[in-house]
C-alpha cells in the first residue's frame, strides 16, 4: 500500500513541481555530503538510506531507478558495540525501494557494524577501504555478498548524481 | 640431447628489432582497460539458454557457451587504439596506435589492446561499487567507458547476483543434501565467516582454479581437427552418457576455436585488401595464411608452432581466469619446430628472438582483475603466467637446447612482467655455461629468470607418487609451483594460510587477537603460560595446526564440489593429457596427477617466534609466558619490553631462522614437515592429495598489516617476510642463509618454494657474475647426499638506493622490474607497504658474502 503511495501519487506530485524536487533533493544531500566526506556518525546509515529512498521516488532520472528493476533485494544494517541500538532494513522490490527503522527476518544481507565512519568506508569508493574495515573488525557482513556490490554501486551512483564526490 | 648450435650463447649481438621497439613502446604506454565481451556473451547465452535456472551446469553447456563467445567475440586483428594516463591531468584517455609495424600474431585475449577481462561468474561482482571510480584510483587504474558501465551495472552483473562460485557454494552449504529453500535470512555457515574474516586463510576458488600448464604438444603437433576426430570416435565406441556428453563437449569446444582463429583469418584478408603498403599487406596475408592453418591442423613451421600456443592459449584465458596459468616448457614444446626452420635457413636466429619478443607482447595483454580492496594484498600483480626453460628431459639428460637461449634473450631484451621466466638447473647435468647464462640475465634484468634446482624438485615430486619421468617433465606454474607438463591439475593456489594465525589460535588458546579474546574460533589447546616445557607448546601448535588443516581443506573441496557443478572446464580439458583418456572433465579428476596447493604465509616469522619462545621462556627463562605475551600485546612498548624487543631481534642474542643456527633449523625443519603431514593427509575433491608451498605473492606485506606483535620480536602491522625467506635484517651472512633452507627437506615442499634474496650491483661484473654462480651452485648442491639442496632461488639486484628513489620518483623507473615472492612487477605498480618490503630486504655483497645493513625504510603514516 505503501509503495502504491508513493509510486501513483507522491511521485508524480513530487515531479510536477520541479522547485519542490529539487529542494527535497537539496536537503537530502547536504544531509548526505556531511556524513559522506565529513565525519560519519552513527546516523549514517539512516540518512543513508532514506536519501537514496527519496532520491528513487522523486527523481525523474530513469538511469537512476532502472536499478530497481526486476531487483529483488533485502538489506539489514545493525549496529554493534556502542551503536548496538541502531537497526536499519532497506528492501528493494517491484521496481521500489523500502526503508524501515528495525530488523527484518529474510535478508539477503545483513551488515554489522560498529560505528557510522567504518560502514562509510566499507561501502564507499573511491575512499571504499575494506581492508581498513575487515582490519579494525569494524564491520561484518553475512549473506550474499553480491548485494553488497551493488548496493555500493547504487550509493557511488547517488553521489555521483547528488554532486556530491 | 641437442647440441647446441648457437656461436654465442648469449646472443648478445641481437637487439630489439624496430618492429619490436615499437610495439614495445606503445605497450608499455598503454593502461588496462576493462573489457565487457566475454560477460556480455556470456551472459547472454547463459540466459537464451535458460542456463541461470539449472541447477547444474554441465560440461555441454559449458562448451557450447565458449563456441558461442569465440563464434561472436571481435576478431581484432589489429587493434586502433589503446588508453593511456594523460601525464597532467592523471586521467584515463584513449590514445590512437599507429601502427607502422604490426604483430606477428593475431588475436586478443580481450577487446582491449590491454584487457582486464572478468569472469561474473567468479568474483567480477566486486567490481560493481567501484565501477564508476576505477578509472580513477591512485594505484592500478583501469580504463572503461560510461557505456560499459552501464552494460555492466545493468545488464550483466544482475544476473550472476546468486549464480557465482562464491555464494552458490554458500547456499550448498546452508541447504543440506541439495534442498532447495530459501536461505534468506540466514548467518554464513562458520567456515564462510572464518574466510570473510581474511586473516586466518584464503582460498582462491572463488576466483579461480587455472594454476596449471596445458600440454600444447598436442595441438602443436596432431591440430585441433584430429583431437574432434578423437573425441567423435571415442563417443561413438562408448555406451557411457557422461563419456558421451564429455566427449561431445570437446568437440563443440575445439570447433569454437578452430572458428575463431578462422575469423582472425577473414579479419586480417579484410585489413589487407585495403591496406596500401605493401609490406604491411604482405605481413596480413601471412597471417591469415597461418590462422587458417593453425591450430586447426598441425603446426608445420616456427611461426605456426607459436600462433597454434597463442591462439589455444587466447581460448584457454577465455574459459579460465588469468591467475597463474602458465606455458611450460615451450623450448622443448617447440625445439623440433625452431630446429628444423633454421636448419632450413627458412628462419634466422633473429626472426626467432623477433617472433618470441612478439609473442611476448602478446601473451602479456591482460591484467587480472584486483578490485581496490585487494590491492592491499594483491596489488601490482601481472596474471603470473610462468614460462619454463632448461632442466632435464624425461630421460634425464640435457633439455637445454638453441631455443631455450632464444627465450632467455627475448625476455632479457623485453622486461616484461609477464609472461614470467622460470629456469631449470640440473647441477652435473646442464652445462656451467648455462647456468652463467642464467645468472648474467638476472644481473641484466634484474630480476628474472627465477631459478630451479632439478634435483631437488625432483625428489620432492617423486615424493607424492610422481613417476621419475612425470617428476622430471616438471614445469612452473604461477608463481614457483612446479607441475609436470600438462598432466598434473595441480590447483596450486587453493589455500594461502597465514601461518602466523595458527600461532595465535595456540598463544591464546583457540583465540585470535583481531577476532577477539572472547570469541573461540578454534579449539582450545591450553593455556601456554600453563605450559611445563617446549614441547608441551609444540603440541599444542600441531593441534591447531591440525585444526586449519581440516577446516581449509575442508572448505576448499566444497567450492571445488561447486565448480565441479557449475564449472566444468571443456577447453583446458581438449589441451591435457588423461580427460580424453578418461572422458572425464578435469574438474571431475580427468587430470593424470590430481592435487591441490596450500601455500603458507608467514613462515619465517613463526620459525622465529618458535625459536624465540625456546629459547628466552623455557630454556634461558629469562621472561615468563605471561610477561612475554604482554610485551606482544603492548606492542613492546615501555622501557622492559622495548629492551625484550632489541634482544629478540638480535640474532648475535636470539637464534635466527637463517643463520646455520641449531635451534632455528631445528624448528624450521619441524615446522615444515608438521605442515606436510597434516595437510598431505587430506584428500580433495578430485581424489588428490595437498601439497605444500611457500610463496607469497604480496599477501604477506597485507598480511602483516592485519597481525600484531609477534614473540619473534616483530612489531605489530609490520610486513611478513616474503616466501621462505628469513627475516630481513637479521641474517648477515649469506652462505648461512643458503646454508639454512638448503637443508629443508624437500619432499615436505612439492608445491615449491620463493626464496627472494637482493644483491648489490656491483661495477665488477665478471667479477660479481663469478660469486653469482659459485653461490647458486653450493645452494643448490646436495653435498652427497647430506641434504636436498634449496629448491628456488631468485633476486632483486638493484641497489637500495636505486629503489628509495624509485618510491620518491617513479616515474624515473617505469619498467624498474623486481621479484615479489615468486613472480616479476613492475615496482612502481606495488602499494606502499609492498615497496617497503623489497627496500627492507636484506642486501648481500656478493663479493664479501655480508649483508649491508640499513635503516627501515619509513612509511609515511598515510601509507601505513
Amino acid at each position: 500500500m505503501a509503495s502504491v503511495w508513493r509510486r501513483f501519487i507522491l511521485r508524480p506530485i513530487a515531479n510536477m513541481f520541479d522547485g519542490a524536487n529539487a529542494f527535497f533533493t537539496k536537503i537530502r544531500a547536504w544531509r548526505l555530503k556531511k556524513q559522506v566526506l565529513g565525519a560519519a556518525t552513527d546516523k549514517f546509515i539512516e540518512i543513508l538510506l532514506r536519501g537514496m529512498d527519496l532520491y528513487f521516488f522523486t527523481t525523474p532520472d530513469d538511469d537512476f531507478r532502472r536499478n530497481l528493476k526486476d531487483f529483488d533485494g533485502r538489506y539489514y544494517f545493525k549496529g554493534a558495540d556502542k551503536a548496538e541500538k541502531i537497526r536499519f532494513s532497506a528492501t528493494f522490490s517491484n521496481g521500489d525501494m523500502q526503508v524501515h527503522s528495525g530488523a527484518i527476518d529474510d535478508w539477503d544481507v545483513m551488515v554489522t557494524f560498529k560505528n557510522g565512519k567504518a560502514l562509510r568506508d566499507y561501502i564507499f569508493s573511491p575512499k571504499q577501504d575494506i581492508f581498513n574495515s575487515i582490519s579494525e573488525n569494524a564491520v561484518e557482513v553475512d549473506g550474499n555478498l553480491n548485494h553488497i556490490f551493488k548496493f555500493g554501486f547504487m550509493v557511488q551512483d547517488l553521489m555521483r548524481r547528488l554532486g556530491i564526490e | 640431447m641437442p647440441e647446441i648450435k648457437l656461436p654465442d650463447i648469449s646472443l648478445k649481438d641481437i637487439r630489439l628489432t624496430e618492429r619490436v621497439s615499437e610495439l614495445r613502446k606503445d605497450y608499455f604506454k598503454a593502461m588496462p582497460e576493462m573489457c565487457v565481451e566475454r560477460p556480455r556473451w556470456v551472459t547472454r547465452f547463459a540466459i537464451e539458454n535458460g542456463l541461470f535456472k539449472q541447477d547444474r551446469i554441465s560440461i555441454l553447456d559449458k562448451a557450447r557457451t565458449y563456441r558461442y563467445v569465440l563464434e561472436n567475440r571481435s576478431p581484432i586483428a589489429l587493434h586502433n587504439q589503446a588508453c593511456e594516463k594523460d601525464a597532467h591531468t592523471g586521467k584515463l584517455k584513449t590514445f590512437k596506435l599507429e601502427n607502422k609495424h604490426l604483430s606477428l600474431f593475431a588475436g586478443s585475449t580481450t577487446s582491449k589492446y590491454k584487457g582486464v577481462p572478468l569472469y561474473p561468474e567468479f568474483l567480477a561482482p566486486a567490481f560493481w561499487p567501484e565501477l564508476e571510480t576505477i578509472s580513477k584510483r591512485d594505484r592500478n587504474p583501469y580504463g572503461i567507458t560510461d557505456k560499459e558501465i552501464d552494460e555492466l551495472n545493468y545488464d550483466i552483473f544482475p544476473h550472476w547476483i546468486d549464480d557465482n562460485i562464491l555464494e552458490l557454494t554458500r547456499k550448498r552449504m546452508l541447504r543440506n543434501n541439495g534442498e532447495k529453500h530459501d536461505v534468506r535470512g540466514k548467518k554464513d555457515p562458520p567456515d564462510i565467516t572464518l574466510l570473510k574474516r581474511l586473516v586466518f586463510f584464503l582460498t582462491s576458488k572463488p576466483y579461480t582454479i587455472s594454476h596449471t600448464i596445458p600440454d600444447f604438444s598436442r595441438a602443436i603437433k596432431k591440430g585441433l581437427r584430429e583431437i574432434i576426430n578423437e573425441a567423435n570416435e571415442k563417443k561413438n565406441k562408448t555406451n557411457d552418457d557422461d563419456k558421451k556428453e564429455f566427449y561431445t563437449a570437446i568437440a563443440e569446444a575445439l570447433e569454437g576455436i578452430i572458428a575463431y582463429s578462422n575469423r582472425l583469418a577473414n579479419e586480417a584478408e579484410r585489413l589487407a585488401k585495403n591496406e596500401r603498403n605493401s609490406s604491411l599487406k604482405q605481413e596480413l596475408l601471412d597471417i591469415a595464411r597461418i590462422n587458417r592453418r593453425v591450430p586447426e591442423y598441425p603446426a608445420r613451421t616456427f611461426r605456426e608452432g607459436l600462433t597454434t600456443v597463442w591462439i589455444c592459449w587466447i581460448a584457454i584465458h577465455l574459459e579460465n581466469p588469468n591467475i597463474g596459468l602458465s606455458l611450460g616448457r615451450l623450448d622443448q614444446v617447440l625445439y623440433e619446430l625452431y630446429r628444423q626452420d633454421i636448419d632450413k635457413k627458412t628462419i634466422s636466429i633473429e626472426d626467432a628472438v623477433e617472433l618470441v619478443c612478439c609473442l611476448w607482447l602478446k601473451i602479456g595483454d591482460h591484467v587480472p582483475a584486483i578490485p581496490d580492496a585487494a590491492e592491499k594484498l594483491f596489488g601490482g600483480t601481472g596474471s603470473n603466467q610462468a614460462i619454463t626453460i632448461g632442466g632435464v628431459d624425461k630421460e634425464g639428460k640435457d633439455a637445454v637446447n638453441d631455443l631455450t637461449y632464444v627465450i632467455l634473450r627475448a625476455t632479457e631484451l623485453m622486461l616484461l612482467r609477464d609472461p614470467n621466466l622460470n629456469a631449470r638447473y640440473h647441477l652435473g647435468i646442464n652445462s656451467d655455461e648455462y647456468i652463467r647464462r642464467l645468472c648474467e640475465a638476472n644481473i641484466e634484468t634484474k630480476a628474472t629468470p627465477a631459478l630451479h634446482n632439478d634435483k631437488a624438485v625432483i625428489k620432492a615430486l617423486t615424493s607424492k607418487g610422481e613417476t621419475i619421468e612425470q617428476a622430471r617433465d616438471y614445469g612452473i606454474v604461477g608463481c614457483v609451483e612446479p607441475c609436470s607438463n600438462g598432466r598434473a591439475y595441480g590447483h596450486s593456489a587453493s589455500i594461502l594460510l597465514n601461518l602466523t594465525s595458527v600461532l595465535e589460535l595456540t598463544l591464546f588458546n583457540g583465540r585470535h587477537r583481531h577476532t577477539g579474546m572472547n570469541l573461540l574460533i578454534s579449539e582450545e589447546t591450553g593455556d601456554p603460560v600453563n605450559f611445563k616445557d617446549f614441547d608441551e607448546f609444540k603440541d599444542a601448535f600441531a593441534k591447531q595446526v591440525r585444526w586449519m588443516a581440516e577446516k581449509t581443506t575442508s572448505l576448499n573441496n566444497i567450492f571445488g564440489r561447486t565448480h565441479q557443478q557449475f564449472y566444468p572446464t571443456p577447453i583446458l580439458s581438449a589441451l591435457f593429457e588423461g580427460p580424453m583418456e578418461k572422458g572425464k572433465d578435469l574438474i571431475q579428476g580427468g587430470a593424470i596427477i590430481n592435487s591441490s596447493g596450500v601455500t603458507i604465509i608467514g613462515f619465517a616469522d613463526v620459525v622465529d617466534s618458535l625459536i624465540a619462545i625456546e629459547e628466552v621462556v623455557f630454556k634461558e627463562k629469562r621472561y615468563t609466558f605471561p610477561e612475554f605475551i604482554e610485551a606482544m600485546k603492548s606492542n613492546f612498548k615501555g622501557n622492559d619490553y622495548n629492551k625484550l624487543q632489541i634482544r629478540l631481534m638480535d640474532p648475535k642474542k636470539t637464534p635466527k631462522y637463517g643463520n646455520e643456527d641449531p635451534t632455528a633449523d631445528a624448528n624450521a625443519t619441524w615446522l615444515v614437515d608438521l605442515l606436510d603431514k597434516e595437510f598431505s593427509e587430506k584428500r580433495n575433491y578430485r581424489g588428490g592429495h595437498y601439497r605444500l608451498g611457500y610463496w607469497t605473492m604480496t599477501i604477506h606485506a597485507g598480511y602483516g598489516r592485519l597481525t600484531g606483535a609477534l614473540p619473534s620480536g616483530r612489531k605489530a602491522k609490520e610486513n611478513f617476510t616474503s616466501g621462505i625467506t628469513p627475516v630481513s635484517g637479521v641474517t648477515p651472512s649469506l652462505p648461512q642463509a643458503l646454508n639454512s633452507v638448503a637443508c629443508l627437506p624437500s619432499q615436505s615442499i612439492s608445491s615449491g618454494m620463493a626464496l627472494n634474496l637482493k644483491f648489490t650491483p656491483e661495477a665488477d661484473k665478471k667479477k660479481m657474475l663469478d660469486n653469482f654462480v659459485a653461490y647458486v651452485k653450493g645452494y643448490f648442491d646436495d653435498n652427497q647426499g647430506q641434504r636436498d639442496g634449496g629448491m628456488e632461488i631468485q633476486f632483486n639486484i638493484t641497489s637500495h638506493d636505486d629503489l628509495v628513489d624509485a618510491v620518491k620518483h617513479p616515474e624515473k623507473y617505469p619498467g624498474l622490474l623486481v621479484r615479489v615472492s615468486g613472480y616479476t612487477a613492475y615496482f612502481k605498480d606495488l602499494n606502499p607497504q609492498m615497496q617497503k618490503e623489497i627496500i627492507d630486504r636484506t642486501e648481500y655483497q656478493l663479493q664479501s658474502g655480508k649483508a649491508i645493513p640499513y635503516d627501515p625504510f619509513p612509511l609515511s603514516q598515510t601509507d601505513s
